[in-house]
């Protein structure tokens, strides 16, 4: 079937200016679809295209793109995804996101594949898009309000039907990792997507749709995610999962020695089991969420005291074990605080840690704490402190810039223990036992994430891989979770947890467009987006070292002292290794830069152009 | 009597019931052309899941008001004859539950019908929050 009728995308998409305070509806690109598929994939390309070298990522020229997926909003698992994404105001490269909940599927449902928003108002306000029309509102009552008022509020007011993203008052205050929060506690966008909205002055974005999402063939899809909760029920892992969620991992990552604790010094946290999945179940937890079309739900709704919060597995390794807090009714507390103000928790959890680390080596003071014990284990410090960094209060306003930017601050001692990659915190794996893990947070895309390559749980499982397997399979998994999923709309868990087979996102697709997909077209596409996003970082830096492709020093420095791996490290040799031949399987140069070759067979002609014509070299 | 009977304490708020429901109804993907509801409140001190979903009452005030007896209590079901709606809305206001619902494409209220006995969103919810009880 040709692309002209193609099902499953909406085929619009909607700009909205907000310097101008316009909006204009565009079709979607058929090349787009072509080569890129949807998502991760839209929104790099219109990147790359559409912003210039330099653009001041908090200045009104950066764009912030939510895109979706041909196959999100549809009957088919986990299909509730919505990618986010415009240049990184923490990284000063690409970043972007996913959320799961329904605002996807809401703005499909509103008739648009895409939503870009771009120039800066002078005045708060929120977009509100309705059935192919949107309309710009003022927003001064909401400017200020927590993440959870406001949604409240506008759900109020717009019927509770909508799907509403708001950002917090860290994301108005321009806090670097202020991410954008939906459906009262899903999360998206940790390198500062929240304060690109923020200096946009876009308190939220409503969305609200009762139209078809067109459909190749319904009843194949019908049939299909019949068959697929019928084998995601009948797996071993469906009911510790719907019961636990991520956080069956706390103890898995403590008995592997990944789980970080005190700034990743250290991956071994003695108290592991008063945070874990089981307290969790038995004494916190009295519902489980899920997003839209998910039959394998793992949201973990808390309750404690008066306060109601989502936990899992990222945010209690950050603010509990790397924070030496192993009190869980602190931790619910601060991840409940780090939602309502919009800062992504585990950014926040490097940014306290590294802070705490540096109270104890005295290199942060009292007075600069005005008065606070900064140290490991101190739960009201480190509340105390997401409020200081989320108004930018007293030393808030350092710790508000990211751990990259406080060690510059502190100077190139601190900078050892910085834990990031690209200026993008580490999130919760430690890697002193897994060299592969940490190649793929330092070659991740969007800086240190564990989305596009969780590959610690392939590394644990055979411990004597060669250099050329450990890359090869990281490479084969980063193409399917941050090239796969990442741009065909759906939630990677059912692949990644229940070996749900990848065939049957093949025949989804092919039910819900009508066109042929193969493996191997879905390969070359998340080959196309891992290199058109390297030349976006590229494009940016002027130039490539394989330094930015690094770790941080701690891990190959300082080797665990405690736990059943103490004395563990990362090789550099053998990470430089890996770095070489991870660069020579993705077709780039020894600097990290792809080859003109590996661009032109992905038809990425325009993209060699543009390197060029701004005098950078490709070989 | 026939009817569906939910333990939103169970719900996880999927929204799967809503889709099935609209496929099955209207064969297309869209769950504002469904006859049940999800419906999640949050504030910042509580999370609750409300599923909104006709409840065959057998006294059903939305036939009271129907002028054009479209809406007819029988065998246990309240039944929405078509062919005689005229499509005024009367009995959406009417429903006590807020359990019938309009869609602009749509000429008639949308309202469960037990899909004769063998209701979809039964099948396809993930956690059994929904169940049929046949009489």
């Amino acid at each position: 079937m040709s692309l002209d009728n193609i099902k499953g995308y909406c085929g619009k998409v909607l700009r909205v200016n907000l310097s101008k305070r316009k909006y204009v509806i565009e079709d979607l690109r058929k090349d787009l679809i072509e080569k890129f598929v949807g998502g991760r994939g839209f929104i790099c390309k219109i990147l790359f295209e559409e912003l210039y070298r330099g653009v001041d990522p908090l200045g009104p020229d950066n764009k912030v793109i939510f895109a979706t997926g041909p196959l999100t909003g549809l009957p088919i698992p986990g299909s509730g995804k919505c990618v986010v994404g415009c240049k990184s105001p923490e990284s000063g490269g690409y970043c972007d996101g996913n959320f799961g909940g329904y605002f996807g599927p809401m703005l499909k449902f509103a008739g648009f594949d895409m939503l870009i928003i771009e120039g800066r108002s002078e005045k708060p306000v929120y977009i509100y898009v309705e059935d192919g029309k949107c309309e710009i509102f003022d927003a001064y009552d909401l400017w200020g309000l927590k993440t959870s008022e406001c949604e409240r509020i506008l759900k109020e007011r717009h019927g509770y039907e909508c799907a509403v993203v708001t950002i917090g008052p860290a994301g108005e205050n321009l806090v670097k990792y202020a991410n954008i929060i939906h459906d009262f506690g899903r999360a998206g966008g940790r390198p500062g997507i929240g304060a690109v909205l923020g200096s946009k002055r876009v308190k939220a974005i409503v969305v609200k749709g009762s139209r078809d999402i067109p459909v190749h063939d319904l009843d194949r899809l019908i049939e299909l995610l019949k068959d697929a909760i019928n084998f995601l029920k009948n797996t071993q892992l469906y009911n510790t999962w719907t019961r636990q969620g991520t956080m069956i991992t706390v103890l898995w990552s403590n008995e592997n020695s990944c789980l970080p604790v005190h700034n990743f010094k250290e991956a071994y946290f003695e108290h592991a089991y008063k945070i874990s999945g089981d307290v969790i179940e038995k004494f916190l937890k009295y519902r489980t969420r899920g997003c839209y079309s998910c039959p394998t739900p793992c949201g973990n709704i808390c309750r404690f005291g008066k306060h109601v919060v989502e936990i899992d597995y990222e945010q209690v390794a950050m603010l509990g074990s790397n924070l030496g807090i192993d009190d869980i009714l602190s931790i619910a507390y601060m991840i409940k605080l780090s939602d309502e103000y919009g800062i992504d928790s585990i950014s926040l959890g490097n940014v306290i840690g590294l802070a705490m680390e540096l109270y104890e080596k005295g290199i942060i003071t009292k007075k600069d704490t005005e008065g606070i014990e900064l140290r490991f284990g101190n739960a009201e410090a480190a509340t105390r402190m997401i409020e200081m960094i989320a108004y930018r209060k007293g030393i808030g306003n350092i710790l508000a810039e990211g751990v990259s930017k406080i060690a510059e601050y502190y100077g190139p001692e601190v900078s050892k223990i910085a834990m990031h990659c690209k200026g993008v915190e580490i999130s919760a794996y430690d890697c002193h036992i897994a060299p592969g893990m940490a190649l793929a947070y330092s070659t991740s895309p969007i800086g240190a994430h564990h989305k596009d390559a969780w590959f610690i749980s392939i590394e644990l499982k055979n411990p004597s891989m060669s250099i050329e397997e450990r890359v090869s399979k990281l490479i084969w998994m980063q193409n399917i979770r941050g090239g796969i999923f990442e741009c065909i709309g759906t939630c990677r868990l059912q692949w990644v947890e229940f070996g749900l087979d990848l065939e049957f996102y093949i025949k989804a697709l092919k039910a819900a467009t009508g066109r042929e997909y193969s493996i191997e077209y879905l390969f070359e596409v998340a080959d196309r987006i891992y290199n058109v996003i390297r030349c976006f970082w590229i494009r940016e830096f002027g130039h490539w070292k394989r330094e930015y492709d690094y770790p941080p020093e701690r891990w190959f420095n300082e080797p665990l002292s405690r736990g059943p791996k103490a004395g563990s490290k990362i090789d550099r040799e053998m990470f430089d290794k890996m770095l070489t031949y991870y660069y020579r399987m993705r077709g780039w140069d020894d600097n990290g830069i792809p080859k003109v070759e590996t661009l032109k067979k992905l038809g990425l002609d325009d993209v060699i152009e543009n390197l060029r014509s701004m005098g950078i070299k490709l070989e | 009597m026939p009817r569906i009977e939910i333990d939103v304490s169970k719900c996880v708020g999927c929204h799967l019931c809503e889709l099935v429901c609209s496929i099955y109804h209207f064969g297309t993907v869209n769950i504002s052309k469904s006859g049940i509801r999800v419906v999640v409140y949050f504030t910042a001190n509580n999370l609750d899941i409300i599923v909104k979903c006709c409840k065959q009452c057998d006294k059903p005030q939305c036939a009271r008001v129907c002028e054009y007896d479209a809406l007819v209590y029988k065998n246990g079901i309240v039944k929405l004859i078509v062919d005689r709606c005229t499509g005024c809305g009367d009995c959406i206001k009417a429903c006590p539950y807020g359990s019938i619902f309009k869609h602009p494409d749509i000429k008639f209220p949308i309202k469960c019908d037990l899909c004769n006995g063998d209701p979809k969103c039964v099948k396809i919810c993930p956690t059994g929050a929904i169940r049929y009880v046949s009489g």
